[in-house]
């Protein structure tokens, strides 16, 4: 540290040889992140979705009204000065509901990233290290669930559950895990016969402790893309759902469901469903910039 | 080329005069064509349709016996009955059955064909059933109910006295009694099905038109039936295209594709009514919106409870404003036009927030309550539910709304496992008994009651022996003075104690192209013998 | 044994499906007598085991049940209501591969400059974009504002059941029977909701053309002829042929892909498919029609997952 201190952590992250294990991971971060920067579609992306989080986080400043508040006399108002996206069929501001719709949707992305990716990982890893018959079983069952369409799957899924935001987020993550699993398992399969493991092994190392110190490691990086491009398809499905009726409940301003009740008025009140599609459109297209250009980055094999 | 395919035309089709170039497609003047959401037609037998859209839609293919005046809606008027007589003790009724009729196959018209309908109705005992066991004909005694005179003379001893205006209304529906073609059902009769499979998919009854072609969810095909006995029709054929979509219907109409679309969304009511070349109007029907507590919920046992939400609602400002030509107020359960209402004028309710947590509070919830609502997932639903959430929440009443299709919310209903609950009913005919059979009538409380299709039960209220009684006794008054009173003094006393809540009565939108000079739209559906086109 | 997993699953879905189907049939105002008689009909009321014995004897034995909205066996409505949906997908995916490859190699060829991130954000937005939404905007500007295609449907009303039904796909049987007018009138109405179901196969397509590309540009070979004085149109030829084995591969795959979108597309064009049954089958809690359709569904993507090997390994001459 004393080093960094001393000659500043440009030099320290530039230097060429490392003089620890810690500088050479921070090392390798920084190279990452300034390939990353030459990707302007990929900035671009996580630009936007940095912008969604702090939208999101500063709800109640950038909102002009009151998401909830009806008022009959001002409905179908079209996109001015007072309202800056129009008012929809009972009169609420549509830019608001927008603004405070982008807390419903990172809560549904954040929930579906945190339950399917441990989940995938959990049983891909395992599924690729035991091999033999759990193998098989696992991915067996991944096999049925991966059969189906994704929208026909959760549709199911929501059907059985009942309406509603969280059940929507469980349907949908129940038809994303598969993807997970089949990646982290592909991984798996790979790194297994890798040197270290086999030193790991030998040494006595519980399959548990490889497992966790050495096989998910190596998967991290195509976990976190897949992550990030899942997302774009999360939030599709998950407007996919709103709109049919299954999603968040009224009055809740999910984009999704925004562009259901709005789709009625597409024709003269254009602004109703316009405004939450193009936002559902620029949010899922910022995660596959991302993702896109993660991959870029973390996956030398996608050159 | 044009005449090859001119030729092909005309050898596969009726005479069409459509001009192939798709630039402006124009409907032929002897061919009515419809857009329609057909997702619901389930199937053609009249002893089984249960849903508005077909049995509407059907009604001009099936005649029923009895009909209504055309110049005065609330006159009886002749079917294929052509007339009738009813005894002074209301206990025999005998229909002379028009002459000279004759079903698409050429087989005549007789009151056995009636009669033997009838009676399949109650032996299939599928949906329909109920209509008729409604007024206690049943399969045991429909022998010696319905009796056959002779070819022309139908005779109905009914077990009551009923009411004979009310009685003669259940004729009204054709799938009570239709005239259905014995003969020609039965060649095709499969297993002793008595024709119900052939039957969902054909048609074989007396009426203007008869099915062509039916491919369930795309598209049907009624052929006009030579010398209709009720009046020359014009239409040659009608084609129904399914468009599920409520905008691609619209678009339709106004490029001039189809000339009539079903299912016209509110939020498309202001621009067609600008649009010249389509002719927009809005008649009552015999649909309601209405909502309900559970009252086998303990905590919703108070009338005042129930009196406070009826001031939760600004039945104006939203007929003006949401519910502009798609309904209008309608404060009490017996909808304006039907036989027994109280006048149209009937208003006690408005939006009054102040009075409504008062009520609130006196019925022991101080500082409110939160409870779920459950909704039917379609227009006006919806927004009604979150208006009401709005209003609810600023007198302390927290609304959890949940939104879902009808077979899921109607399961829920009759489950009794909701706690408030919103949607909309369709009667059947235009009489206070049809409506206070479904909405007040509850001999039975209990969980293992029979009635299940009464909605009071559903709601868990016991309106009490008087309420009944009154129901029953206003079903075999003969004199209409006294039945109208005993209406009338039931309406105020459903508003007075009951859970459910009337809140409007639906309009039907009638969208036409403007080449459509004639189109008769009634209280119970469209009739399409009636349509001309310039 | 996956498939017996599927239809395991998809029974477990449709007896979970809080949706009765009983209601869908009497409808609400049916009283107690005629719904629990129906309910009887349907078997309905044997308990969840006994069900599943029938259900799977059923299967075995080739019955399907009946559909409750059409009164007729599934099977059959599904032989009906697939051609539609077969010839929406098939056109879908030759739009897909006619505008996805060619953006992929020139994303391929111009790596890094312009054209890649051009292609790269066109195909993505193709990912992104909600085709329910999409749908009803084309429908509203280029049918009812700019009149280039037809509305509702596959034909419009004067052209229906014109043509004789040879294939069920009314573009191929107009063909067959030299009916031109028709067959404009189809594709007037099939071109939209086949393009935006293309947009995804579309970015999916060029990615993976791309990828291709780029791994044989990096080849040795490659490197040769350029140094050799072959012109640069020469070389991406020479590449592609290098590729064709495992984009068909993936084409077959991408096919798969096309099912999932044609449920909502179709939806919004009143296609009378395949997507479109499925979908008012499960709003309207018909086990028979939702089961069967998840099943042959997923015997489909098994199928051209199978398929998809064994075309890379018989058409790829490295592996005989």
């Amino acid at each position: 540290m004393n080093a960094l201190v001393r000659t500043g952590w440009r030099s320290w992250l530039s230097a060429e040889v490392a003089q620890s294990a810690w500088q050479a991971s921070a090392q390798r971060a920084w190279l990452g992140w300034r390939r990353f920067l030459g990707n302007p579609l990929a900035v671009a992306g996580l630009a936007v979705i940095v912008a969604l989080m702090v939208v999101a986080l500063a709800a109640p400043w950038i909102a002009t009204h009151d998401p909830y508040a009806q008022d009959l006399a001002a409905r179908l108002l079209p996109p001015g000065a007072g309202h800056w996206f129009g008012t929809d069929e009972v009169g609420r501001d549509v830019f608001s509901r927008v603004v405070y719709g982008s807390r419903i949707t990172l809560e549904i992305v954040f929930l579906v990233a945190i339950i399917v990716a441990p989940i995938g990982l959990a049983i891909g890893t395992v599924s690729g290290y035991a091999g033999g018959w759990l193998d098989t079983v696992l991915m067996r069952v991944t096999d049925i669930f991966l059969a189906f369409p994704g929208l026909v799957l959760a549709l199911a899924f929501v059907a059985a559950l009942g309406p509603g935001l969280f059940n929507a987020v469980i349907a949908i993550a129940l038809t994303h895990w598969p993807g997970f699993a089949r990646l982290a398992r592909a991984e798996t399969l790979v790194v297994r016969h890798a040197d270290y493991v086999s030193a790991s092994r030998i040494q006595g190392a519980s399959p548990m402790r490889i497992v966790l110190r050495h096989v998910v490691p190596m998967c991290l990086p195509s976990v976190i893309v897949r992550t990030s491009l899942s997302m774009a398809g999360v939030i599709l499905t998950a407007a996919g759902l709103g709109f049919l009726g299954l999603g968040a409940q009224p009055p809740s301003p999910e984009w999704g469901a925004m562009l259901a009740s709005g789709r009625r008025f597409l024709i003269d009140y254009w602004w109703m469903p316009t405004f939450p599609g193009l936002a559902i459109l620029l949010v899922s297209l910022a995660f596959n910039l991302l993702g896109d250009g993660l991959r870029d980055v973390l996956d030398p094999r996608s050159e | 080329m044009q005449q090859r395919i001119s030729a092909w035309l005309a050898a596969a089709t009726a005479a069409f005069l459509v001009p192939l170039s798709t630039a402006q497609a124009k409907t032929p003047p002897d061919t009515f064509v419809v857009a329609a959401n057909m997702s619901q037609m389930i199937t053609l037998d009249p002893a089984a349709i249960n849903e508005s859209f077909t049995a509407g839609f059907m009604r001009n293919v099936c005649d029923a016996l009895i009909g209504f005046d055309e110049k005065d809606p609330s006159k009886l008027a002749p079917g294929i009955a052509e007339s009738w007589t009813v005894s002074p003790d209301s206990t025999t009724y005998t229909l002379r059955i028009r002459g000279g009729l004759r079903f698409p196959s050429g087989n005549p018209v007789s009151a056995e064909d009636i009669a033997w309908s009838m009676k399949r109705n109650l032996k299939l005992n599928l949906a329909n059933a109920q209509r008729l066991r409604e007024w206690d004909i049943t399969k045991d005694n429909v022998d010696s109910v319905v009796q056959v005179v002779d070819a022309q003379t139908l005779r109905i001893k009914p077990t009551r006295p009923w009411a004979p205006n009310l009685f003669l209304f259940a004729f009204t529906d054709f799938r009570v009694a239709p005239a259905l073609d014995r003969r020609e059902i039965l060649k095709n009769e499969a297993a002793g099905d008595l024709g119900n499979k052939w039957l969902a998919t054909h048609s074989a009854c007396v009426g203007p038109f008869r099915v062509a072609t039916w491919r369930p969810q795309d598209v049907m095909i009624l052929d006009r039936n030579d010398g209709y006995w009720r009046r020359k029709v014009a239409m040659k054929r009608v084609v129904v295209r399914h468009v599920p979509e409520a905008g691609a219907q619209r678009l339709m109409l106004e490029q001039g594709d189809i000339d009539f679309a079903d299912n016209i969304d509110p939020a498309d009511f202001q621009a067609l009514e600008k649009n010249p070349r389509v002719h927009i109007s809005y008649t009552p029907s015999l649909g309601v919106s209405y909502m309900m507590f559970n009252m086998n919920d303990p905590r919703f046992r108070s009338p005042k409870l129930f009196e406070a939400f009826r001031y939760l609602f600004d039945y104006h400002g939203l007929e003006s404003t949401l519910l502009r030509n798609h309904s209008i107020a309608r404060e009490s359960v017996v909808p304006n036009g039907v036989f027994g209402a109280l006048p149209e004028s009937y208003k006690p309710y408005k939006l009054d927030l102040e009075r409504a947590k008062r009520l609130i509070a006196e019925a022991g919830y101080p500082d409110g309550f939160s409870a779920e609502i459950a909704v039917l997932n379609s227009f006006p639903y919806p927004d009604l539910a979150q208006h009401l959430q709005a209003n609810a929440e600023k007198v302390g009443v927290h609304l959890k709304i949940t939104q879902m299709i009808g077979a899921q919310l109607y399961q829920r209903a009759r489950a009794r496992k909701f706690e408030l609950y919103m949607a909309g009913y369709g009667f059947n005919y235009p009489d206070a008994n049809n409506i206070f059979l479904r909405f007040a009538y509850n001999p039975d409380n209990s969980p293992t009651s029979k009635d299940t299709i009464s909605v009071a039960w559903r709601a868990g209220w016991d309106p009490g022996a008087s309420f009944n009684d009154a129901i029953r006794a206003a079903q075999v008054e003969r004199d209409q003075a006294k039945r109208q009173a005993i209406y009338e003094d039931l309406q105020k006393r459903f508003n007075a104690t009951s859970p459910i809540i009337p809140l409007f009565q639906r309009l039907s939108v009638n969208a036409v192209g403007a080449d459509v000079t004639a189109f008769r739209h009634t209280l119970t559906g469209d009739d399409y013998s009636s349509i001309e086109k310039r | 044994m996956t498939l017996a997993g599927l239809a395991a699953l998809t029974f477990f879905i449709g007896r979970v499906m809080p949706v009765d189907p009983v209601i869908a049939i009497v409808g609400e105002q049916a009283d107690q007598e005629t719904y629990r008689a129906v309910r009887a009909q349907l078997g309905l009321d044997r308990p969840l085991p006994v069900q599943f014995a029938y259900y799977v004897r059923d299967i075995a034995t080739g019955n399907f049940g009946t559909a409750i909205a059409t009164g007729h066996p599934v099977i059959e409505d599904i032989r009906r209501v697939f051609p539609a949906t077969l010839e929406l997908a098939t056109l879908a995916l030759l739009t897909g591969v006619l505008l996805g490859v060619p953006l992929g190699i020139a994303a391929a060829v111009w790596r890094g400059r312009g054209p890649d991130h051009a292609v790269r954000l066109f195909g993505l937005v193709g990912y992104s974009v909600p085709h329910f939404w999409l749908g009803l905007i084309a429908l509203v500007v280029f049918y009812a504002r700019l009149h280039w295609i037809g509305g509702s449907g596959r034909v419009s009303v004067a052209n229906v059941d014109l043509v004789p039904s040879v294939t069920g796909m009314i573009l191929v049987d107009s063909a067959l029977d030299r009916n031109w007018d028709v067959f404009r009138d189809a594709l007037r109405h099939i071109a939209m909701p086949a393009l935006i179901l293309a947009t995804t196969s579309m970015a999916y397509l060029s990615r993976m053309t791309r990828s291709f590309m780029l791994e044989q540009l990096g080849q040795e070979y490659v490197t040769t002829a350029r140094i050799k004085g072959l012109s640069g149109f020469g070389v991406t030829w020479h590449a592609f042929r290098n590729i064709a084995v495992p984009l068909v591969t993936v084409v077959v795959l991408a096919y798969g892909g096309l099912l999932d979108g044609a449920v909502l597309t179709e939806t919004v064009f009143g296609w009378p498919g395949f997507g479109q049954y499925l979908t008012s089958g499960l709003l309207a809690g018909d086990m028979n029609v939702v089961l069967t359709c998840t099943l042959l569904v997923g015997v489909i993507f098994l199928a051209l997952n199978l398929l998809s090997d064994v075309l890379y390994r018989t058409l790829d001459p490295r592996t005989r």
